[in-house]
């Protein structure tokens, strides 16, 4: 069989890098597998986000973000469940130092003009649609930072309804964000370094872009069925959507 | 059948702890929490068999794909696999029938 006949995973053509965080998905001593590996409907949960980051035009570049004990896995979804070629670098402690180290890994391609947007997803969501992705990636390049949310209907405070009469938030204004994350590369790879040296932690990439940067974040409507795989019961709902929706392995 | 355990947080305890999630075919059939003892079963029967055929008719191309990746991969893991097949799938159907069952 000749070299250039041979099944490869596709190179991606495009400036954005996905990056897909599967660091802190589960991670306990002593447990199973890390939940981002968990099977959902005949392959694992990281790869349907990576297929779907994958598939959006403009997406040169995927790197997957694993714990070292997770590698074997990593290469498993690379070799036999992703249909492009992923990038496999090992994450920190947290969220915030596995996203430092991904776009460290990407410094020199951002310096150089190569990638010049990121999307960062988190590999507990599978169901992102392939319209999300590219409507994050869109609205980034326009904008210089983009986040999907969902309006936060019906939300009341557990402290009772005291704390929505002081002001302290209104619930027409929360939101429940979502991943893909889109942000200007060279930027966001500036003020995770800067958050770095200030000991800064976010609870995502927003809150960092918050800080550390001026760009306007565009919020874009998110989705449903974009939820994220916390609860066991969520398993069994992503399972039903795909079934739903006649998304399958093949 | 198969059977993974991972840390997922728990609906009826609330607490993270690790569940066993046990599989029939690509169909989660029973979650449980290790924790608390809660076991969630689900009927795949109706599932089970479209998508079996799904499988069945995919195969071939699936195979087709592995050999032209990784032709050596193949070589090494698929006599045993093949050799093992039927133990699994008379697992996978006693999974689908208990889940019936129960469901």
């Amino acid at each position: 069989m000749s070299q250039s006949r041979r099944h490869r995973p596709s190179r991606l053509r495009g400036r954005a890098a996905g990056i897909v965080l599967a660091g802190g998905s589960g991670t306990r001593v002593g447990a199973g597998i890390n939940k981002a590996f968990l099977p959902l409907a005949g392959r694992s949960i990281a790869s349907w986000g990576l297929n779907t980051l994958g598939s959006v035009d403009g997406v040169g570049l995927l790197v997957f973000v694993v714990r070292p004990d997770d590698l074997e896995h990593a290469r498993f979804v690379a070799s036999r469940e992703s249909a492009h070629h992923l990038e496999i670098i090992t994450g920190g402690d947290t969220r915030q130092e596995s996203e430092l180290l991904a776009l460290r890994h990407l410094a020199d391609r951002i310096d150089h003009g190569v990638i010049d947007t990121v999307l960062i997803h988190d590999a507990a969501r599978p169901l992102v649609s392939h319209g999300l992705a590219a409507a994050v990636l869109h609205a980034a390049r326009e904008a210089g930072g983009a986040v999907p949310g969902i309006p936060a209907e019906g939300v009341a405070p557990v402290d009772g309804p005291d704390a929505l009469a002081t002001g302290a938030f209104s619930p027409d204004s929360l939101l429940r964000v979502q991943t893909p994350q889109g942000f200007d590369a060279a930027t966001i790879l500036d003020a995770y370094e800067q958050a770095a040296r200030d000991g800064f932690v976010g609870t995502d990439t927003a809150s960092c872009a918050e800080e550390y940067t001026d760009i306007p974040v565009t919020w874009v409507r998110g989705e449903e069925t974009n939820f994220k795989i916390t609860y066991a019961q969520d398993l069994l709902l992503a399972q039903d959507v795909v079934t739903a929706l006649g998304l399958r392995s093949v | 059948m198969a059977v993974e355990e991972s840390f997922l947080r728990c609906t009826a305890c609330d607490q993270e702890a690790e569940h066993v999630v046990i599989y029939a075919g690509r169909f989660v059939s029973e979650i449980q929490c290790t924790g608390c003892g809660a076991v969630t079963r689900l009927d795949v029967s109706d599932e089970y068999l479209p998508d079996l055929r799904q499988r069945i008719s995919s195969k071939p191309g699936r195979l087709l794909r592995r050999l032209r990746a990784d032709p050596g991969e193949l070589a090494s893991t698929l006599p045993v696999r093949t050799l093992s097949k039927p133990v699994r799938m008379v697992e996978e159907f006693r999974t689908v029938w208990r889940s019936r069952r129960r469901g």
